[in-house]
């Protein structure tokens, strides 16, 4: 029996050494644990009591060691947020308790806004430091959902392509094109911040997160198909021109690659672009009183960008807000969705598989082809 | 101790043994391998069984004395199987409403291009008959779709390809000993002046295959004349253009010679 004990006791101490190595080396849990384990470990403090170093940030590694420079621009591929002249810092030293998975969270309200009438928008008042923001992509993907009848059409296409292809194993899409969210950490207290968060492409949720002491004077949101802002003071005015906005008013959003921060080789850019983003320079500078090429910060692909300093000292981060019961203030298309919200039979996959199967006479089978004898 | 070690020894050998079973038992192939891989890389169908190399002399040399591709080799000698390098391939526009059943309301714009892709099929049904009636003894669509971005919502039209399979008729003719033959083709052209005023593709793709047939009693064709490779754009209204390639088999050149078969040596 007391053998039986002590060999229990023995296994367990092996097998508890091994969960343990495995957490404290960061390398080994990311090829064997799930994000969502990761996350939780994390969540619960474990990882901290078994002294294993948070997130993805080895020991001893630089903000510059997670950014890649790829042909669409600069990648954050960590924990890294974009500052100032696109350099990269540490999430954890310009934001705290920042979470790298709201793609589950829900806001607790959700307001729609619409884009302005015509092209012109309210300048900034004197001594406003403008933040302007840039983003293409996000890893950071919501569960909130938008999209329109080109969304389904182009839906439809690929399902009736991956039904003649698979037959009745194609697959339905799994929702429509999602929000992504994007945190903008403000540190600037030195004087009321104009924020022009600029989306590049998709639907957008901009995350705002404010350090002590920070003023919003307004925010303007250009670009992308939908746009919209969380955790912003219901008092702050928001103003909104998407992309379709931006081409009907003539502008033409572009810029000239800067130095990259990694080699500090300055691009060449051809005439065409430099043209364009000349042209956008100053449509930029006659609103906002700045250049878009000078004050753009963000990289193509990230999930936060710092406006200010770096804290330091005794200076404060921004801290965190989640998109969990948050309000919410966006443009839609002219569906909506909340994962797990939605009413049987009135999702996106659901109205793709009815348009398919109605223009197909009822019987999906006649999409198939590749007749031969 | 000793037993606890043993017994946990036992346990790690079975559990990785059986994993390891187990991923084997997965990888087996779920029925037996295909017996050949066609050219194109992908299986043949079950019909396709004959291969190539079991056709009678399956491997005609071209007027030059060169190889001809596998893919017209078969299309010219095997008529019993779908092969891509004999088919019709139709270009034509249409109206979108055409495509629509009796008392159905157009979809929204948005929807115009994918509605006709799932409808293209509708508009290949008259064009099989046309080959049946004319050369084909088998005749099938294999592809039916809209032309991506061809859509003109102001005059509600697109453009549709559609492509069509078929096998010619048992009066293909009975072929001549192909060693001592060599394998031909010439581009047949519509006849620009049949091309205009067809009232419906089917009309000219009639034309087409007139054309391609008259090419054949022409003194310069040699023996087994059959039709291959149709094609066709036709528009409302418009001049309707289109090709055919015609092949035939011609008595081998004096300057090239069959070559004797290489055997090893009856000495080995």
């Amino acid at each position: 029996m007391v053998r039986s004990l002590v060999s229990f006791v023995m296994l367990l101490g092996i097998v508890l050494g091994a969960v343990a190595y495995v957490i404290r080396n960061p390398d080994l849990r990311d090829q064997i644990l799930p994000a969502s384990a990761t996350g939780f470990l994390r969540e619960k403090g474990a990882l901290a009591a078994l002294g294993a170093p948070d997130g993805d940030v080895l020991i001893g590694a630089t903000p510059q060691d997670f950014l890649i420079e790829t042909s669409g621009g600069l990648v954050a591929d960590g924990p890294i947020a974009a500052a100032g002249g696109s350099k990269p810092v540490f999430i954890k030293d310009v934001l705290s308790g920042h979470s790298a998975d709201p793609g589950s969270d829900i806001p607790a309200e959700i307001t729609t806004i619409r884009p302005i009438l015509g092209c012109q928008l309210t300048r900034p008042l004197g001594g406003t430091v403008i933040g302007h923001v840039t983003s293409t992509s996000s890893p950071l993907t919501l569960a909130l959902t938008t999209y329109s009848d080109a969304d389904l059409a182009a839906a439809v296409q690929d399902y009736v392509d991956a039904y003649r292809k698979f037959g009745a194993g194609a697959r339905l899409p799994a929702s429509g094109p999602r929000y992504q969210s994007h945190d903008v950490a403000v540190t600037e207290t030195a004087a009321p911040v104009y924020l022009v968060l600029e989306n590049l492409a998709g639907n957008r949720i901009w995350n705002i997160h404010l350090a002590d002491g920070v003023q919003i004077e307004r925010v303007v949101l250009l670009g992308g198909n939908q746009s919209g802002v969380a955790n912003l003071d219901p008092v702050v005015p928001v103003e909104v021109i998407l992309a379709e906005g931006l081409a009907e008013c003539g502008i033409d959003p572009a810029y000239v690659p800067g130095p990259s921060p990694i080699s500090g080789v300055q691009p060449t850019p051809d005439a065409a672009t430099r043209s364009r983003a000349d042209a956008y320079d100053i449509w930029f500078r006659d609103t906002f009183d700045v250049l878009a090429g000078e004050s753009r910060l963000g990289f193509a692909e990230g999930a936060v960008t710092l406006v200010g300093p770096v804290p330091s000292g005794s200076e404060s981060k921004a801290v965190y807000a989640s998109i969990k019961g948050a309000r919410v203030r966006t443009t839609q298309g002219p569906f909506f969705e909340i994962r797990g919200q939605v009413a049987a039979g009135q999702d996106f996959a659901a109205r793709v598989l009815m348009i398919a199967t109605g223009f197909a006479f009822g019987d999906l089978d006649r999409l198939l082809q590749g007749g031969t004898f | 101790m000793l037993r606890f070690l043993i017994a946990t020894g036992v346990t790690l050998m079975l559990l990785g043994f059986g994993a390891a079973g187990w991923q084997y038992w997965q990888s087996l192939p779920d029925a037996p391998a295909v017996e050949m891989v066609a050219e194109t890389g992908t299986p043949p169908p079950a019909s396709a069984a004959r291969t190539a190399a079991a056709l009678p002399q399956s491997w005609p040399i071209s007027p030059t004395g060169g190889a001809v591709a596998v893919t017209d080799v078969r299309a010219f000698l095997d008529q019993d199987r779908s092969e891509p390098a004999r088919s019709a391939v139709i270009t034509l526009t249409a109206t979108l409403d055409d495509l629509l059943a009796e008392g159905e309301v157009p979809p929204e714009p948005v929807f115009s291009e994918v509605f006709g892709d799932i409808r293209a099929p509708l508009l290949a049904e008259g064009l099989c008959p046309v080959l049946t009636k004319g050369i084909a003894r088998l005749c099938v669509v294999h592809s039916a779709r809209v032309v991506p971005g061809s859509v003109d919502l102001a005059r509600g039209t697109a453009r549709f390809r559609i492509e069509l399979y078929y096998g010619l008729g048992p009066d293909a003719g009975a072929l001549p000993d192909l060693a001592l033959h060599v394998l031909d083709q010439e581009p047949v052209t519509i006849d620009p002046e049949n091309a205009t005023g067809h009232a419906s593709v089917e009309a000219a793709l009639a034309a087409l295959l007139d054309a391609a047939t008259a090419a054949c009693p022409a003194e310069e064709a040699g023996q087994a004349c059959r039709v291959l490779r149709l094609s066709l754009d036709w528009a409302p209204g418009q001049t309707a253009s289109g090709q055919a390639q015609v092949s035939w088999l011609r008595p081998l050149p004096k300057s090239l010679r069959v070559a004797p078969p290489i055997d090893p040596s009856p000495e080995g």
